[in-house]
């Protein structure tokens, strides 16, 4: 992709966000869990830019942040050049309106005693747009485009099936015609016959309203079929960010090429024979000095229990954090 | 494997539970036979009822469900019959399982080391310090590290995947024939996973138990397995050799799912196939095959009556009439 010139939808500056935690009996000690640790990422227009990384290493966390549900403790967030921090709370409404985000899981994050029709109208309640009768065509409409039926509208929840919640929970964050779309595991929790429906209704919305996804995700397999390029997240740091073809070319940062040899495919010819990773993740409260993967990084030399590497260009359009690439 | 008697066959098994609304069959019909030493993996989409299969074979349904038709035999004796104090002595000791949510098998108030050694206590008669030490043993096995005092941790303050290990040992400490695997790896991140199922089949290779390896995941099916049987609604609709079944799938349904999977499409970005509808809840079934409200093969005879599980090919079983000789004729001649 040679889009370095174009102007980032969002672009994060050195974002950290520490949260104080309670530990030890009754809580006896506080403290710092570094959830996000200086990131660095740009989204760019019209791109879809996969985020994986293992559990609890800050995807969700950056999620929130570019939302702006939660304010980072450091470093700078703007949205299409804005910085977010500047706005006040007017400012901010508005631009809430062209950044919406979709969970993973599709059962509680819809509001069991609202209809769907009700849980539809909100955000053009909220945004004052349009009357009784306009909100409700809208609605209808809306249900169409993510392909449910417009009597759904005076379903609940509980009547649909998981796949079907899904789409409703992506109907309601396009309802205002965002721009960007932050999606948090949106398939994680279906079957593959409904995961197969619901990529091909996000493909189909990008094309047809021109939408950017930041796409959280854990199948590396998913990630390949949707994403342009993807960030690799390892404990509150991102550790790579790179086209989705050169997750197959040799040289990835050490642990993207473990997530990968450690990703099973479906297909018997090739099965693995020693898993590639040993050792845990370690506790983001205490992370290791250095670099962060080198408990468990089977290239890590001495300078990697010392020195943290810093994100560097390798090659034109990839940034590695590893003193041993290039 | 038609030689060798098999070590489980399970027989035309029904498990249903009794409800206001009527009877639901969460197992409808199901046949499965597994060898001694081999892994199979029981896959389906959630719902279709592999872990009610399991834990029929253990007599553990929850109520109240209930086992209504069918035999299950485990070297040769039927478990269904057996008084419950026999199955009580094979369950954990020849077939164990290691239950999808370790969290609620795994009790919070004792040591992980006291849990392991209770499974030896309950089988054989042994002090407690030596049955501790064996505890220990099986920890290291499983790969954990510094087991001696890992062993007097509680559940809580381990890691998702050492308690998943934790769970393992307690399963084969026993050395089981037969091991029960629920979605093992499930709630695991990729590189833990790979490590548990790493270990699961060295533990395989050394001991020569057979394992049920349930998972709704194709890729870890088709990275762990010998063979394969795919479960829908209640019944197996498709057994084969792991690599035949990934190479030449013959029920529409498992046609189906592998085409679903984004790994197998043809090129990135592209719409992938899916499979039309929804599963059918247990009580709305179509008359006949079972899959035919969603199926884009469906004839002529697939309404009228479900097909039965055919032997099609040395070692693959098929439920649907497109493999049925006298009806592929018919639907030719339509
Ligand atoms: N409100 C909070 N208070 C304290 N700690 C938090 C809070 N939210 C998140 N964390 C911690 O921050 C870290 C990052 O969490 P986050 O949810 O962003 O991870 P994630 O990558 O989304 O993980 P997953 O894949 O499990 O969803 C974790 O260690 C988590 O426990
Ligand atoms: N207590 C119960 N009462 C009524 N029906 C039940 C009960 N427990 C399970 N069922 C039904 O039995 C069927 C089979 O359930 P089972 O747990 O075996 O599915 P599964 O294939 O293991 O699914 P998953 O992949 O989600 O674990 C389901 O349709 C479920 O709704
Ligand atoms: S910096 Fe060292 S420890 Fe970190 S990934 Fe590179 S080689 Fe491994
Ligand atoms: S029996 Fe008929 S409906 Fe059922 S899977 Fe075969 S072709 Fe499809
Ligand atoms: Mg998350
Ligand atoms: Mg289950």
């Amino acid at each position: 992709m040679s889009q370095a010139a174009a102007q980032p939808l969002v672009a994060l500056q050195a974002v950290s966000k520490h949260y104080r935690v309670q530990r030890g009996f009754l809580g006896s000690s506080r403290q710092s869990l570094h959830a996000l640790d200086q990131v660095d990422l740009a989204v760019l227009p019209g791109e879809v830019l996969g985020l994986v990384g293992e559990s609890g290493c800050g995807k969700s966390t950056l999620g929130r942040m570019v939302m702006r549900l939660e304010e980072p403790s450091a470093g700078r967030v703007f949205f299409d050049g804005r910085d977010l921090a500047s706005l006040d709370r007017e400012g901010l409404r508005g631009l809430r309106r062209q950044m919406q985000i979709v969970f993973q899981d599709p059962v509680t994050s819809l509001n069991p005693r609202l209809t769907v029709g009700s849980m539809l109208a909100e955000p053009f309640q909220i945004h004052r747009q349009g009357g009784r009768r306009e909100i409700k065509e809208r609605v209808e409409a809306l249900l169409t485009e993510v392909g449910l039926r417009p009597e759904h509208a005076r379903r609940y929840p509980h009547q649909f099936s998981g796949g079907q919640r899904q789409r409703i929970g992506i109907a309601r964050a396009l309802a205002l015609r965002p721009r960007l779309v932050v999606a948090d595991e949106p398939v994680s929790a279906l079957d593959v016959s409904i995961q197969a429906q619901v990529l091909n209704l996000l493909m189909d919305l990008k094309e047809k309203m021109g939408l950017t996804y930041l796409f959280v995700a854990h199948d590396l397999s998913v990630v390949r079929h949707l994403c342009d390029r993807v960030a690799v997240m390892y404990l509150g740091k991102v550790v790579e960010i790179t086209p989705v073809a050169g997750l197959n070319q040799a040289r990835a940062h050490p642990y993207t090429e473990a997530l990968l040899k450690s990703a099973p495919v479906a297909d018997p010819q090739r099965r693995f024979s020693a898993p590639p990773l040993a050792g845990d993740v370690p506790s983001p409260l205490n992370p290791p000095p250095g670099c962060r993967f080198h408990t468990r990084c089977p290239e890590a030399q001495e300078v990697c229990h010392r020195q943290e590497p810093p994100l560097t260009p390798l090659g034109p359009d990839r940034l590695c954090a590893c003193h041993f690439r290039p | 494997m038609a030689q060798a008697p098999p070590l489980l066959a399970i027989d035309d098994l029904v498990a249903v539970f009794d409800g206001p609304r009527g009877q639901l069959r969460a197992v409808d019909g199901l046949d499965l036979a597994m060898a001694g030493g081999e892994i199979l993996g029981l896959v389906g989409e959630s719902g279709c009822g592999k872990s009610m299969t399991a834990l029929s074979v253990l007599g553990l349904l929850p109520p109240p469900g209930r086992v209504a038709a069918g035999r299950i035999l485990f070297e040769g004796q039927d478990l269904l019959e057996l008084p419950s104090r026999r199955l009580r002595e094979l369950r954990g000791k020849a077939i164990s399982m290691v239950f999808q949510e370790p969290m609620t098998s795994l009790n919070p108030v004792f040591t992980v080391g006291r849990q392991v050694a209770e499974q030896v206590l309950a089988h054989e008669e042994l002090g407690r310090k030596e049955a501790w030490s064996r505890a220990v043993d099986m920890l290291a096995r499983v790969g954990i590290p510094d087991p001696a005092r890992r062993a007097g941790d509680f559940p809580h303050q381990l890691s998702g995947g050492l308690r998943q290990r934790v769970m393992i040992a307690m399963a084969l400490i026993m050395k089981p024939r037969l091991l029960m695997a629920d979605e093992p790896t499930t709630a695991l991140d990729v590189t833990i996973q790979a490590q548990i199922l790493g270990l699961m089949q060295d533990l395989q290779r050394q001991s020569g138990a057979s394992i049920l390896l349930i998972t709704h995941n194709l890729a870890v099916v088709a990275q762990m397995a010998d063979r394969v049987a795919v479960m829908y609604t209640g019944r197996i609709l498709e057994t084969a050799p792991v690599k035949e079944l990934f190479a030449e799938p013959l029920h529409p349904y498992t046609r189906g799912l592998l085409s679903c999977l984004p790994a197998r499409a043809p090129r990135p970005g592209m719409r992938l196939p899916t499979i039309p509808g929804i599963v059918p809840a247990l009580d709305e079934l179509p008359p006949g095959c079972a899959f035919s409200d969603r199926c884009p093969e469906r004839f002529g005879p697939c309404q009228k009556a479900e097909p039965a599980l055919r032997e099609v090919a040395p070692g693959r079983l098929v439920r649907c009439y497109l493999h049925h000789h006298e009806q592929r004729r018919t639907r030719r001649a339509a």
